[in-house]
């Protein structure tokens, strides 16, 4: 009897594959959404949604003959679930093409999958440089709407020594995270090329107890830390660390863009500054326009970076489609027209004007932003070279 | 038939040999883990730890190859070579966890080992030369599956299935023979067995080391079949799935883990793959351990009732008392 | 030196939440000889509960007349969730291990395993597996005082509304100490009240935890020591069917067993998220290992054993990661357990059980 379960769960399931479906209708383009919407990256996932949800309700009213359908994947702010479920999006969805996901280590898993799919990926917000510039690993097929982290760990570095005037600085990496890495190395290298000394702490992000963490990197007065990890961990940082660094400015990458970030720092005695793609306070009429509806949408919150690289992700999917479409007229949407369209596609979304280069990435304008109590403050604004 | 299916779902053929890929692997870790626990007698709950040293071994040793053509002989050179590394180091791993530690009984050992399996994964987040939790990248070797998913995966369900048959015959042999009468009753009486004269220690040194090197080779397996490993995918969730398999299926019995392994992997596909709903999804983990509680207080007999009631309801199994 | 001193004070405090924990794990291995995988999500329960009394007593949302509310609000924490920890505790004791206590030990080990996972997902589930926030509390100062006196950080606290008359969560300006409140934030208060915070200092927090440690160590002392009930405990660990036979009620000194424990690990953890600023479903998970680490270094089934393994393993765990690598901190507890199992397997303070034939 043992022996016959299996073989008729097998059986089964065989069964209902050939009695199941196997075309999603073509005329409608399946986008599948991989983000972040538990874990310790859940705000990051819950407010590129919320963007693209924006995003998908303008669209459906510009142009009601595009017709799209978003099928959205949880990864649970996790690498391991990030393939699977992209396989998921991809084999049981129909998604041809996938917008997605936050993290770059988790976005690698799903970049593999993709590859080897031929399916393109368009990442709203993951920085790591590896993901466009080692195309054996991760293929042609990956496209961004967000900065690189060569760009921002460079501009990160000239605000520390220009702005803040430091010469020495702490670089806090979390080893666990490509992000973390990626953006740390870029800073170090920008950093000490203008003249500045760096030493290296890590840590894990699965950690609580920083107290020791912030004693020791307090304890060599550098002139700011910079924390290239995400707000889960700076947060909890910052709240042991009103002794420790009392009057040393914390700064650190996009990764700290969070409604969070502020709560559990608690009462910090540092002033906090990042870097990152858009803030709700910039003055610009577009963002205003942006702001304006998000905040009527969702109940008054403002809209943060996450929100405004996950409108222009699937606009960028809408511009690429709607050039798919036009050159080539009436045939089902496919993976490879679609990759086609993204290349060298531009358009002006929320968090700036968009071209993708011929690394796939865009070369865009970055914010500078101050953390102060639960606003986030607009610093300065600055232009790609 | 069913009336749960999700209404977006679709079977797909590469999504279904990808399950049978994962049965395959999971009865193979389960067969080894068994080895160590169902006949030996020795509670591992860091099985899952050898595993991921064969994966990073293999991994390794890929990504150090140099640039290969899949399906070249360099390249199954690299498959080859990595599997030896993988089943070699996983065994020395194997031999240095069990020498301190098999002298610890019961609670002690299963600790210990639990530990173990802890320490690897911190330990690889920490290597840089692994990548860490960036994930090592580990090239394709045996076929390129750009374009062609399916054929891959068919390719590497031959490859498990064989793996699987390989360490079923295996350990078959080895319970038959001397060595595994002796584990058995060390396992039985371990005083009694001493006073017989039974090296203790050595029969099971070497059957837990025997257990890790074929973890070691199922970590090959998905280093190579995965593209890409991180030590979040080896974490204590696998061990006790792996554990759960062990129990399901039987401890001491074979064929029980494949069963247990089709059974568990298959639930776990399903709702991963959405089939009943978003939320099933979300409640798989609390399940699994309400599953486990339950398994444990009902006894297995009763839990494979349950099964086969569920079973008939969804129309997979014929109503008990029929001829099968 | 006075660097040294400070990481001693904060292993110490790190210790004493171990200590918490280690204390539950030793007690029920002493009486009942099972590990208690389940003991370290009691903690995060403990803590949860905690959370949730000081959230709706109003701690981080309305003014508090005086200050000494905000203090009854953390006693009332510490005691539900120690509460609420030895009750989910004494639940599982009689649905869970009861039926299993005359099974084979792989069952209880993975009822143990299942429980615990059971619990994380569970809350999970429940809570959402993202950090919360632990609750600060304020004090009510001066509708009026703008700008801020040079002692103190003032909030500034609106409720947005939005056109269609929802209300959003607090928002809150950060007045420097000494500064004018920013003039977008002026006009914006309008008639918005002012507070000043009045938490604890972190080392007040961390005097607290290794006060109550004391307290809790001598109370504990004296209940095994000078109480019937302690003297039931110490005749079941000895030896259960004897102790029956003497006509002691073995299942209610086995759940008081787990009560107690999971009292203090539940004392510990709304101490240990009050320190770190958040709560979530996976707090325990950590802290819980490395507690029974401490339980087996100390010597399981020792009550001093605990206490001392704990501390030892906060010190360890901080001098370590001061000195040495933070990165490979949490590996030092997983080194410590194998060598304590290895060299002496019953702990420092442990007594050595030699099997009979």
């Amino acid at each position: 009897m043992r022996r016959v379960l299996p073989a008729v769960l097998v059986a089964g399931i065989l069964g209902l594959a050939a009695c199941g479906a196997s075309e999603s209708s073509s005329k409608t383009l399946t986008v599948g959404v991989l983000l972040p919407m538990t874990g310790d990256q859940a705000t990051f996932g819950e407010s590129s949604w919320n963007g693209m949800l924006i995003a998908e309700a303008e669209i459906r009213a510009k142009d009601p003959g595009f017709a799209f359908q978003l099928e959205r994947a949880d990864e649970q702010s996790s690498k391991e679930l990030s393939g699977p479920q992209t396989k998921k999006l991809i084999e049981n969805n129909g998604a041809r093409i996938v917008l997605g996901s936050v993290a770059s280590s988790n976005t690698m898993g799903a970049a593999i999958v993709c590859k080897e799919a031929g399916v393109p990926l368009v990442t709203p917000a993951s920085t790591n440089d590896t993901l466009t510039d080692d195309p054996k690993k991760f293929g042609e097929m990956l496209f961004r709407v967000c900065f690189k982290d060569s760009f921002q760990g460079t501009m990160l570095a000239r605000f520390a020594r220009n702005t803040l005037k430091a010469n020495s600085a702490a670089v806090l990496i979390d080893k666990g995270s490509a992000y973390s890495v990626g953006l740390a190395e870029q800073f170090t290298k920008e950093f000490t090329r203008l003249g500045g000394a760096t030493f290296e702490e890590g840590f894990s992000a699965s950690d609580k107890d920083f107290t020791a963490l912030v004693q020791k990197v307090g304890q060599r007065k550098p002139d700011v830390i910079a924390c290239t990890g995400y707000y889960g961990s700076a947060g909890p940082m910052l709240r042991v660390s009103t002794e420790a660094w009392k009057g040393i400015p914390l700064i650190g990458g996009d990764g700290l863009d969070s409604e969070k970030l502020m709560k559990l720092a608690g009462e910090p005695t540092s002033r906090v500054y990042f870097t990152s793609h858009f803030v709700a306070t910039d003055t610009d009429p577009v963002v205003q326009r942006f702001v304006e509806k998000y905040r009527e949408r969702f109940g008054g919150k403002l809209p943060d970076a996450m929100a405004a690289l996950g409108y222009d992700a699937l606009y960028a999917v809408f511009e690429a489609g709607k050039r798919a479409r036009a050159a080539h007229p009436d045939a089902p949407w496919t993976s490879a027209h679609l990759a086609d369209a993204l290349r060298g596609l531009q358009f002006s979304g929320v968090t700036g004007k968009i071209v993708i280069g011929p690394d796939r990435t865009p070369r865009k304008e970055i914010v500078i932003v101050e953390a102060v109590g639960s606003t986030f403050t607009f610093v300065e604004k600055i232009q790609p070279e | 038939m069913l009336p749960y299916l999700a209404a977006q779902f679709q079977f797909s053929t590469s999504w279904l040999i990808e399950l049978l890929v994962f049965v395959a692997l999971y009865a193979t870790l389960a067969a080894s883990l068994n080895l160590v626990t169902g006949f030996g007698g020795m509670f591992s709950l860091g099985h899952h730890g050898f595993y991921a040293v064969g994966a990073y071994a293999a991994g390794f040793v890929a990504s150090r190859w140099g640039a290969v053509d899949p399906g070249s002989a360099s390249g199954l050179a690299c498959f080859a070579v990595s599997g030896v590394a993988a089943v070699g180091i996983a065994s020395l791993a194997g031999v240095a966890v069990g020498l301190p530690c098999l002298r610890l009984r019961g609670d002690y050992l299963a600790i210990a080992t639990l530990a173990f399996g802890e320490i690897v994964r911190i330990a690889i987040e920490n290597t840089p030369a692994l990548e860490g939790s960036l994930g090592l990248y580990v090239p394709r070797v045996v076929l390129d599956p750009t374009g062609r998913i399916a054929t891959f995966r068919l390719v590497f369900l031959g490859i498990g299935v064989a793996m699987l048959g390989v360490t079923l015959v295996v350990l078959r042999n080895l319970l038959r023979s001397a060595h595994g009468r002796a584990i058995v009753s060390v396992r039985e009486d371990e005083i009694a067995s001493d006073l017989l004269g039974v090296d203790t220690t050595r029969y099971k040194l070497r059957t837990f080391v025997l257990g890790s090197a074929f973890a070691g080779l199922v970590g090959w397996f998905y280093a190579h079949y995965n593209g890409s490993i991180a030590p979040r995918e080896f974490d204590l969730m696998v061990g006790i799935r792996i554990l759960l398999i062990v129990v399901l299926g039987g401890m001491g019995n074979l064929w029980g883990c494949v069963a247990a392994a089709a059974v568990l992997v298959g639930v776990e596909r399903l709702l991963l793959a959405g089939v009943f709903g978003e939320t099933a999804k979300d409640w798989m983990q609390v399940c699994y351990a309400l599953f486990l509680i339950v398994l444990m207080l009902g006894g297995r007999a009763a839990a494979l009732k349950g099964l086969r009631f569920v079973g008939a309801r969804l129309g997979f199994v014929r109503r008990p008392g029929t001829a099968s | 030196m006075s660097q040294l001193l400070s990481y001693l004070s904060i292993g110490l405090a790190v210790g004493a939440v171990y200590a918490f924990v280690a204390l539950g794990y030793s007690m029920v291995y002493g009486v009942v000889r099972l590990i208690n995988f389940a003991h370290g999500e009691v903690f995060m329960v403990g803590a949860f509960a905690g959370y949730f009394v000081l959230r709706d007593a109003g701690l981080d949302r309305l003014p508090l007349p005086q200050p000494w509310p905000a203090v009854a609000a953390y006693v009332a924490a510490l005691l539900v969730g120690g509460l609420a920890a030895g009750l989910l505790a004494v639940v599982a004791e009689r649905v869970c291990y009861r039926p299993l206590r005359r099974a084979p030990r792989i069952t209880v080990l993975l009822t143990a395993v299942g429980l615990s996972m059971l619990l994380q997902n569970g809350a999970r589930q429940a809570f959402g597996p993202s950090p919360r926030e632990w609750p600060s509390p304020r004090v009510f100062v001066d509708a009026e005082a703008v700008p801020a006196p040079a002692d103190a950080q003032y909030y500034v606290v609106r409720t947005f509304v939005s056109d269609r008359g929802e209300r959003s969560d607090h928002e809150e300006v950060l007045v420097a100490a000494g500064a004018t409140l920013p003039p977008a934030a002026r006009a914006a208060a309008g008639g918005a009240t002012v507070y000043r915070k009045a938490g604890l200092s972190a080392d007040e927090v961390k005097l607290g935890v290794v006060g109550m440690l004391v307290l809790a160590t001598g109370l504990l002392w004296f209940l095994v020591r000078r109480t019937r009930l302690g003297k039931a405990m110490r005749a079941t660990s000895e030896d259960a069917d004897a102790a029956r036979l003497m006509g002691v009620n073995v299942d209610v000194v086995v759940s008081a067993t787990f009560f107690l424990g999971a009292v203090l690990a539940g004392v510990g953890g709304v101490a240990y998220c009050a320190a770190y600023g958040n709560v979530d479903p996976l707090t325990g998970f950590l802290p819980g290992l490395k507690a029974f680490i401490a339980a087996v270094l100390g010597g399981i089934g020792s009550i001093p054993g605990a206490v001392v393994g704990g501390l030892l393993l906060g010190l360890l765990e901080t001098l370590f990661a001061a000195y040495v690598s933070t990165q490979w901190r949490d590996a030092l507890a997983f080194v410590v357990l194998v060598v304590i199992l290895v060299v002496r397997p019953s702990g420092l303070l442990g007594t050595a059980r030699r099997e009979k034939v």
